[in-house]
């Protein structure tokens, strides 16, 4: 009735299962939105979700910041170290990149509830 | 192994009037699936009993019958109960399983329960890849690890089950 092959599949079949468990409550937690905030005020909450550039200019400063495929960095600055647009491309809450001379700071705020994005 | 019958009663008029009865008895199956209240909030997760009439089609005959029973279930049921457009979703589901379930067969590895199993599984992935080209998008996916594991326990429970109809029919 049931031969070595069945008890194989079915083992096989509930790990491919838990793995991609795995992976989609991994992909939960991942951020849902970008805050700036330009000389110590908010400037703007962002989805992550849709692909955009968003140019801040305060001071008579100017910085281009991109968001493609739910990752967020700095594509310009007129700053002179350059350190946030060599900075890596951000994905989780939490991480920040920073312009200090521009005093622009990129952060990613966890969603108010990650579970919705699955169960939406 | 259970022997195939289709050596020892020759008569294609006999075939046909079983497929026809078995065609009959899985719409009847599809039916009853629509009319009992397993529904646990996620679609697609369901018992899948029309699935116990193909196996034991794809055992005691060929899978070319099993394949046609398959397809006038899919498309009456979807005709009588459910409508076209989860008809569509059924007969990629129905496509997907009885593909893989012949191909399994053929290994010669796998019993009736491995078989259905896979097929269970299979019909799912079939339903969840045609839902995901409608939406066009891969989001669809997040649903894919629950309807895994339900169709390892509707294919583990219909493929036992099979297991004895098969035994007790080929002795007809």
């Amino acid at each position: 009735m049931i031969k070595k092959a069945d008890i194989l599949l079915t083992i096989g079949l509930i790990i491919i299962g838990l793995v991609m468990t795995w992976y989609f409550t991994i992909g939960k937690t991942e951020a849902a939105s970008l805050k700036i905030t330009a000389g110590g005020q908010v400037y703007g909450v962002y989805s992550l979700d849709e692909n955009r550039t968003i140019t801040v200019k305060q001071d008579g400063h100017t910085n281009k910041i991109t968001i493609s495929n739910g990752s967020v960095s700095m594509a310009f600055s007129d700053c002179h170290g350059q350190d946030c647009v060599m900075s890596h491309a951000i994905t989780r809450t939490g991480e920040q990149i920073v312009c200090l001379p521009n005093k622009v700071v990129l952060e990613i705020k966890g969603g108010e509830s990650g579970y919705d994005t699955i169960s939406r | 192994m259970i022997p195939s019958q289709d050596k020892r009663s020759g008569s294609s008029s006999l075939r046909v009037a079983y497929c026809g009865l078995l065609c009959a008895l899985a719409l009847i199956f599809s039916y009853i699936e629509v009319l009992i209240p397993f529904n646990i909030g996620i679609p697609g997760v369901k018992l899948g009993i029309a699935n116990l009439v193909i196996i034991v089609a794809l055992y005691l005959f060929d899978w070319r019958y099993a394949m046609g029973i398959n397809l006038v279930r899919v498309l009456v049921s979807g005709l009588l109960f459910t409508g076209m457009f989860s008809a569509l979703y059924s007969l990629a589901g129905a496509l997907l399983s009885m593909t893989v379930m012949v191909l399994l067969k053929k290994t010669g590895l796998f019993s009736v329960t491995g078989i259905s199993i896979a097929g269970g599984v299979t019909h799912n992935l079939g339903q969840i890849l045609v839902a995901s080209a409608l939406v066009s998008s891969l989001n669809m996916f997040a649903y894919f690890p629950v309807l895994i594991f339900s169709g390892v326990a509707s294919g583990a429970v219909i493929g036992i089950v099979a297991f004895f109809i098969i035994r007790r029919l080929s002795k007809v």
